[in-house]
């Protein structure tokens, strides 16, 4: 069940991978599956700071892990 | 006023091909092994900017995937300043831009030592450098 306040973060693994990813999105690592990389998290920065007004710090190191799983992107926009 | 310009590039030869100019023009080679790339530095006047040829050597290295992407291209513009958290504050709370990294590195054309940060800004690839 996609919680529509993150559409926005569904819309822009669907539009790389398809509507499949959804079901996928929990489980995955989202790096080591090579479907983000250094560029995306920073695509991904912007994509939440557009949407939520939440500024991310891409430096710290927290950053990038939590980038590598769904639920913990949502859980640094939530922060 | 621009410092130098960075152009990433798969390869060395293609990026000289692409702006017409000759290895002997270059006048400093620095191999950074935290970023994984090797530095070409040519700087035809002291008056124009500096053109750093940033070339990787490993697969993740910090133009790598922005190869992978785009090919040989203009991957940022440089600045100096003397004041590098200065010019970082400057940024922090604007809409669309994210200090990406900051470190040291020694360049002799650059003046020697100097402390560095990487900015994306809305689209843009800036980089300030602050003599040591």
């Amino acid at each position: 069940m996609q919680n529509k306040k993150y559409k926005f973060l569904y819309d822009f693994f669907i539009q790389r991978e398809g509507n499949q990813i959804v079901e996928e999105l929990m489980n995955l690592d989202l790096i080591e599956s090579g479907i983000i990389d250094s560029l995306d998290i920073l695509e991904l920065a912007i994509l939440i700071e557009k949407n939520t007004g939440v500024k991310i710090d891409l430096l710290k190191d927290e950053t990038f892990a939590a980038m590598r799983h769904f639920e913990s992107i949502i859980d640094l926009v939530e922060k | 006023m621009i410092h130098h310009v960075g152009i990433a590039s798969k390869e060395l030869d293609v990026v000289l091909q692409s702006l017409t100019l000759g290895q002997s023009e270059i006048v400093e080679e620095i191999r950074d092994d935290l970023q994984g790339n090797i530095l070409y530095f040519i700087q035809q006047s002291p008056e124009k900017p500096i053109i750093e040829l940033v070339i990787p050597f490993r697969d993740n290295s910090t133009v790598s995937n922005y190869i992978k992407r785009y090919g040989t291209g203009l991957h940022h513009i440089g600045f100096k300043t003397k004041s590098l958290s200065l010019s970082i504050g400057k940024h922090k709370f604007l809409r669309g831009h994210f200090l990406l990294k900051q470190y040291e590195i020694y360049v002799e054309c650059f003046g020697g030592m100097v402390k560095t940060a990487f900015i994306y800004a809305n689209g843009m690839l800036i980089e300030y450098i602050e003599n040591v």
